[in-house]
């Protein structure tokens, strides 16, 4: 017999059933042979930027009225429910085709909420589990249809249906995330402690100044060293730790522990310091202040000359007034600002004549073609190459140019008047202690 | 700072029907308008024109939002594109609960690039279009109806 409604834990904003609620609900949900039903769990995609920059009672009442909106929508629903955040499920059963509640679904797409002289669009993601032999209990169906949300969110579609193979990428995502929460949570004990047996450690990069044939900067580059799973990628946990918010809290470690690896490196062979480049990610700009501390008192702690410390960042159309705000700030402190990946994703000319910059970074993209056998490739990499070079220039800017590797390459973009290069046809990332040296040998093996 | 705001919007009919039907439903919505909005404080103006409703509403915050949600939810009509949503100084449809601008066959705004794009400007361009277009329609509409009445 299944459980009456009425008597299950209810979310208190909106008055369907919790997570807890809908949990109980399912376990005691009795399905004959062959009997369908299906758990739909929906998120209002773009709520997150909604909830950052509207504040807490305008994202209640967007929640207040989604909920309204998927009680008249499907009268025919099992149960509705809100497990949490912006995320809602209906419990459908055999009787309904999906497909066609799919389509109402995205019809919330169509209907723009108008809040306090605001108006919003959500963008809606679904996932869908089926009772099926995979998936043969009701019990089952909140974390099956969960785990095909999670995958239409990374591949960037609007529904998708839980499939077996979704598991274990979704138990290895999980793990890494739990590792890296737990990392973290030792990392505040071990910050107090002591700096040292870090999981998290920086490589550097050189880049070098060509005309004076001088180390010009390093970058810092974050690295995770898992005790069992060994090295992970930036690439996989950068996205982590901003999704999990604890990335101002890895940008000011990364802060403080470049500024001080950057005052132990040796004057270089014409008595200039060396500058240390370091990434900070955009979501350290939600919270400037953090951002700001660590600077300072990287400063305040090493002495450094804050002109050495070159900030690398890149654009984002959601903090950009925040961004400018804060990087202007950066400036008054002494530091120097690069713009990463200079040419794709959120590029755009306004960017370079409102943020503050010292210098762009040309994406890797276009130097990769440069070593292509296809010579209409190399040319429009070549042109498109030229064009930023001098886009930079008219800005009076300098560029930086990242990822040559070969010395095809490097004579090309050389040619074409960069100046600043960075990648592996000088060195890769290299460990900090190996640092000192490469500069003392740089000016004896490089001329 | 006046509570007053004002919302224009472009939706699509989902009337099924030929035109008789459709201007039936109309004058539903128009009398359920005059009947619920004055105790809202609500006022505007309704043109549908070549399949599309057309509408103004204004008055304070909280009633244009509540009245807004209810309009989304009524399923005679979808593709729901909000031209504007601000606050103004006075109404543009104070005489009315919900003027008839018209019933024309043929859409009269531009909505080339305005249903597909969140292209905030062009929308609020075609927003202050309607808002004025409706104004003007009302009067002459409003006339002809005196008119009419009066022979």
């Amino acid at each position: 017999m299944t459980e009456r409604i009425e008597k299950l834990e209810a979310d208190s904003l909106t008055g369907l059933l919790s997570r807890k609620g809908l949990q109980d609900y399912l376990a005691k949900y009795t399905t004959g042979p062959g009997d369908g039903l299906t758990l739909l769990t929906v998120q209002m995609a773009r709520f997150g930027n909604v909830n950052s920059s509207m504040g807490e009672e305008l994202s209640d009442r967007i929640i207040t009225l989604s909920a309204k909106r998927l009680g008249k929508t499907f009268p025919h629903a099992i149960a509705l429910a809100r497990p949490h955040g912006d995320h809602f499920c209906l419990l459908l059963d055999e009787q309904v085709d999906i497909s066609t509640e799919l389509k109402l679904l995205q019809d919330f797409t169509q209907r723009p909420f108008a809040i306090r002289g605001k108006v919003i669009v959500l963008n809606v993601r679904v996932g869908v589990a089926t009772i099926c032999e995979a998936l043969p209990s009701p019990s089952m169906l909140l974390q099956a249809s969960e785990v095909a949300l999670q995958d239409a969110k990374r591949s960037k579609v609007k529904t998708s249906f839980f499939k077996d193979a979704m598991v274990e990428r979704a138990v290895h995502v999980h793990q890494l995330e739990n590792d890296l929460r737990v990392s973290m949570a030792n990392r505040h004990v071990e910050i107090h402690r002591a700096l040292n047996n870090d999981e998290f450690f920086l490589q550097y990069q050189p880049i070098i100044d060509v005309s004076s044939n001088q180390v010009s900067a390093f970058e810092a580059l974050l690295r995770w060293q898992h005790p069992e799973k060994g090295i992970i990628p930036p690439s996989k946990f950068i996205p982590m730790a901003e999704q999990l918010q604890i990335m101002d809290e890895l940008g000011s470690w990364v802060i403080r522990r470049a500024v001080a690896d950057a005052t132990s490196w040796p004057l270089r062979s014409d008595g200039q310091a060396i500058s240390v480049s370091i990434n900070v990610s955009a979501t350290q700009f939600i919270e400037p202040n953090i951002l700001l501390a660590a600077v300072r008192n990287a400063i305040q702690e090493t002495e450094i000359l804050p002109g050495l410390i070159h900030l690398e960042i890149t654009e984002s159309g959601d903090v950009e007034k925040k961004m400018r705000a804060t990087l202007n700030d950066l400036k008054k402190l002494g530091c120097r600002i690069a713009l990463d990946d200079f040419g794709t994703g959120f590029s755009s000319l306004t960017q370079l004549n409102q943020l503050p910059l010292d210098w762009i970074k040309m994406d890797r993209d276009f130097i990769r073609d440069l070593d292509s056998s296809d010579i209409s490739k190399v040319q429009r990499s070549l042109r498109m190459a030229q064009a930023i070079l001098s886009l930079a220039d008219a800005f009076k800017l300098d560029s930086i140019v990242e990822g040559v590797e070969t010395k095809r390459q490097f004579d090309t973009v050389t040619a074409i008047g960069a100046n600043l290069i960075q990648g592996y046809y000088y060195s890769r990332p290299m460990p900090s202690a190996k640092v000192a040296g490469y500069i003392n040998s740089f000016g004896a093996t490089i001329a | 700072m006046s509570n007053l705001y004002s919302l224009a919007y472009i939706s699509k009919n989902t009337i099924k029907g030929n035109s008789e039907e459709v201007e039936l439903e109309i004058e539903v919505i128009l009398s359920t308008a005059k009947r619920n909005n004055p105790s809202m404080e609500i006022t505007g103006a309704l043109l549908y024109s070549g399949g599309y409703f057309c509408q103004v509403i204004e008055g304070p915050e909280e009633a244009v939002e509540d009245l807004f949600e209810t309009i989304q939810m009524d399923d005679r009509h979808g593709s729901v594109t909000v031209l504007h949503f601000e606050p103004i100084d006075r109404r543009g449809f104070g005489e009315w609960a919900m003027a008839l601008a018209g019933i024309e066959d043929r859409m009269r705004f531009n909505l080339e690039g305005v249903l597909d794009s969140k292209d905030n400007i062009k929308a609020e361009k075609t927003g202050r279009d309607l808002v004025s277009t409706l104004e003007k329609l009302v009067l002459k509409h409003q006339s002809v109806e005196g008119d009419s009445a009066n022979q």
